[in-house]
C-alpha cells in the first residue's frame, strides 16, 4: 500500500496497513534543500524541490502546497515581508476598514503571478508525487482571508460592529474563494485544508461563529468541487467543534494538540477524518523520544478508529526542528503497524 | 444583576451597544463621578480573571472589553471629570520596527489610560531610537514595545541596545508584549525585556511594577 492508497482507504473508512501520518512540512522543505525563504516562497521549482526532499526523507503520506496564506492578502494589495526563518507575513494590510472594501480589485486566479506561483507549484507536486502520495492544497476561508486583506483589527471591528461591511467583504472574498479552491482542485489537489480561525473559540464568540462565520462557510463550501479539511488554526477548537461538522464537502478536521481526540470523535461522528497529534510549532522543543511516546499514546488511544490521522497540528514545523523529531512520528506509526512502513 | 455583572455579560456576549445602554442608565442615575472606581475597575478585574481562566476569552471579547473601557473613559472625559483619574505618569508604547499588528498595542493603551497612565502611543513600525527619544522627552520610566512575530520580536533588541548605549539601563524599563511572548516567554530575556504581561489587561500592573523598579533604581544612583 503506498501513501496515496493508504490515505484514500483511510478516508473511505477501509483498513490500512498502518495509520496515516501527516506532518505539516511545507516550510521544512527549505531546511532540507538550504533554499533561502524568499526564493522558496516565490519560485515553484524551489518549493517543489523542497517537497521532493521531504517525500524522500520522511515518507509523510500527505504533501502540502505552500503554507503561505498571506499570499491571499498580497493578491489584494497587502504588503508582505519575507524572513530568514519563517514563512512570509503581512506587514501592511491592503485596506484598514470596511469603508475601503469597494476599492478592492479581485485577483484573477488564472493570471495573478502570486496565485500562479501556488498553482505552478501544485502542478509540479502533482506531476512528481500524486501517483504515490496525497496532495493537499491550502487556502483561507472567505471569513479568514479578510484578516490578510484588512488586518486583525479592521476585520474584528467589521465583524463586531458592521454587518453590512461583513456582507460587502464576503461579496468579494466568497466568489474568489470558490474560484481559487476549485482551481486548486482542478490542478490536482486531492483535498483542501482550510484554516478557519474565525470559527475558533479563541477568536470569536459562539454567537459570531454560529450566526456569521458558519453560514458564510456553508454558502461558500457548497460551491466547492472537492473535499475540504477544516483546520483549527491555533488554540483549542473543542467548544465550537460541533460547528465544524455538517458543512458541505467537509470530510475532516484538524484539532489542537491539547484537544482530546476521543471527545472530538464523539462530537464529529464516525465519518469525519480526525487529524490530531503534536503541535507543529513546538516540535523543536521536544526530544525524539518524547515525540515517539506522545504519538504512540495517541495511536493506542485511537486504535480501531479507521479515520484517524496522526498529524502535526497548528502551524508549520519550524526550520529549527531536528530531523530526528520528524522521523520519530514515522517510527510511531511504523511501530503501531508492527514495523511495516 | 448589578451593573458590573451586567457589563461583564455584555462584554462576554460581544454586545458593546448593550454595554453602552447600561453605562448611560447608570450614569444618569448615579452620575459619572464614580464610574471609574465603581464600574470600570471591578469589571476589568472580572474580565481579567475570566481571561486567565482555563477556558479563557475570545479575541472578540477582549476587543469588546477594550472598546467598553474606551467608552467609559470617553463618558468620564465628556463630563470633565478627568481629574478623578489617578495620575500614574507618562509611558511610551509602540509596535517595534517592521511590526504592524496594532490590535494588542491599542488594547494595552486603552487599559493603561483606564488606570490613569498618560499614554504616548507612537503607533506601528516604530524605530528603537524614536521610542527612546520620546521616553526621554516626556519623562517616561517605562517603554512598552509590542511585536506579534518571532522575527519582529528580535527587532526589540535595538531598544535594549539604545537604552544601554545612552546609560538609561534600569532608569527606563522595557516592557515587551505580543502573541509571540505568550507562546515563548523565554524571548523576553532574549530581546532584553524587563518584563511582560500575558494579556492586555495585565499590562497596567506590569507597568506599575516596572515604574516602581525604575524609580527605585534611580534613587540608588
Amino acid at each position: 500500500m503506498n501513501s496515496r492508497e493508504r490515505v484514500m482507504a483511510m478516508v473511505a473508512g477501509e483498513p490500512t496497513d498502518r495509520p496515516v501520518f501527516s506532518a505539516t512540512l511545507s516550510l521544512y522543505g527549505a531546511a532540507l534543500t538550504g533554499c533561502p525563504l524568499q526564493r522558496y516562497y516565490t519560485d515553484p521549482n524551489a518549493y517543489s524541490a523542497g517537497q521532493d526532499a521531504i517525500a524522500q526523507a520522511f515518507a509523510s503520506d500527505i504533501i502540502f502546497t505552500p503554507f503561505s496564506v498571506p499570499i491571499e492578502g498580497e493578491v489584494y494589495g497587502s504588503r508582505v515581508a519575507f524572513f530568514e526563518d519563517q514563512p512570509p507575513n503581512i506587514v501592511r494590510p491592503a485596506i484598514s476598514s470596511s469603508k475601503e472594501i469597494a476599492s478592492l480589485q479581485t485577483p484573477d486566479v488564472e493570471s495573478h503571478p502570486r496565485l500562479m506561483y501556488i498553482r505552478d507549484t501544485l502542478r509540479m507536486l502533482v506531476s512528481a508525487h500524486r501517483s504515490q502520495r496525497a496532495i493537499a492544497g491550502i487556502a483561507l476561508s472567505p471569513m479568514d482571508s479578510p484578516l490578510m486583506i484588512m488586518g486583525i483589527e479592521g476585520w474584528m471591528e467589521t465583524v463586531l460592529f458592521d454587518p453590512q461591511g461583513v456582507r460587502s467583504m464576503l461579496d468579494v472574498t466568497g466568489p474568489f474563494f470558490v474560484r481559487w479552491v476549485n482551481s486548486l482542485l482542478s490542478d490536482g489537489a486531492d483535498f483542501i485544508v482550510l484554516p478557519v480561525g474565525m470559527l475558533s473559540p479563541s477568536v470569536v464568540t459562539r454567537q459570531i461563529a454560529e450566526d456569521v462565520t458558519r453560514p458564510a462557510l456553508a454558502e461558500a463550501l457548497a460551491e466547492v468541487n472537492g473535499p475540504v479539511v477544516l483546520h483549527h488554526t491555533g488554540g483549542s477548537c473543542m467548544r465550537h467543534l460541533d460547528l465544524f461538522a455538517g458543512l458541505p464537502n467537509v470530510i475532516g478536521v484538524v484539532i489542537d494538540s491539547r484537544d482530546d481526540p476521543g471527545e472530538a470523535r464523539e462530537i464529529l461522528g464516525p465519518d469525519m477524518v480526525l487529524f490530531a497529534g503534536p503541535s507543529g510549532p513546538d516540535m523543536p522543543e521536544y526530544t525524539a523520544e518524547q515525540i515517539t511516546a506522545d504519538c504512540a499514546e495517541r495511536l493506542v488511544e485511537r486504535h480501531g478508529d479507521p479515520r484517524f490521522v496522526l498529524a502535526t497540528t497548528a502551524a508549520d514545523v519550524p526550520l529549527a526542528t531536528r530531523a530526528e523529531n520528524i522521523h520519530a512520528m514515522r517510527r510511531a506509526v511504523q511501530a503501531q503497524a508492527g514495523g511495516k512502513c | 444583576m448589578d451593573i458590573r455583572e451586567s457589563l461583564v455579560a455584555c462584554i462576554m456576549g460581544a454586545d458593546r451597544a448593550g454595554a453602552n445602554e447600561l453605562l448611560v442608565e447608570w450614569g444618569q442615575r448615579n452620575g459619572y463621578g464614580t464610574l471609574l472606581s465603581e464600574v470600570l475597575e471591578p469589571v476589568m478585574r472580572d474580565i481579567g480573571e475570566l481571561w486567565m481562566s482555563p477556558e479563557g476569552i475570545s479575541l472578540a471579547q477582549a476587543y469588546i472589553a477594550a472598546k467598553v473601557a474606551e467608552d467609559i473613559l470617553d463618558k468620564i472625559v465628556s463630563v470633565h471629570q478627568i481629574s478623578q483619574l489617578k495620575s500614574r505618569g507618562p509611558v511610551v508604547i509602540g509596535n517595534i520596527e517592521d511590526d504592524f499588528h496594532a490590535l494588542g498595542r491599542r488594547m494595552v493603551g486603552t487599559f493603561l489610560r483606564a488606570e490613569g497612565w498618560e499614554v504616548h502611543d507612537l503607533g506601528n513600525d516604530v524605530p528603537a531610537v524614536d521610542l527612546v527619544d520620546q521616553a526621554v522627552v516626556v519623562g517616561a520610566r517605562v517603554i512598552g514595545v509590542s511585536a506579534m512575530m518571532r522575527t519582529t520580536a528580535d527587532n526589540i533588541r535595538a531598544v535594549r541596545t539604545e537604552l544601554d548605549r545612552r546609560g538609561l539601563t534600569g532608569r527606563i524599563q522595557l516592557a515587551v508584549g505580543g502573541a509571540v511572548f505568550v507562546i515563548r516567554p523565554e524571548l523576553v530575556q532574549t530581546v532584553g525585556g524587563d518584563g511582560t504581561a500575558r494579556n492586555a489587561l495585565e499590562a497596567p500592573a506590569l507597568f506599575e511594577k516596572l515604574q516602581a523598579r525604575a524609580c527605585g533604581e534611580n534613587t540608588h544612583e
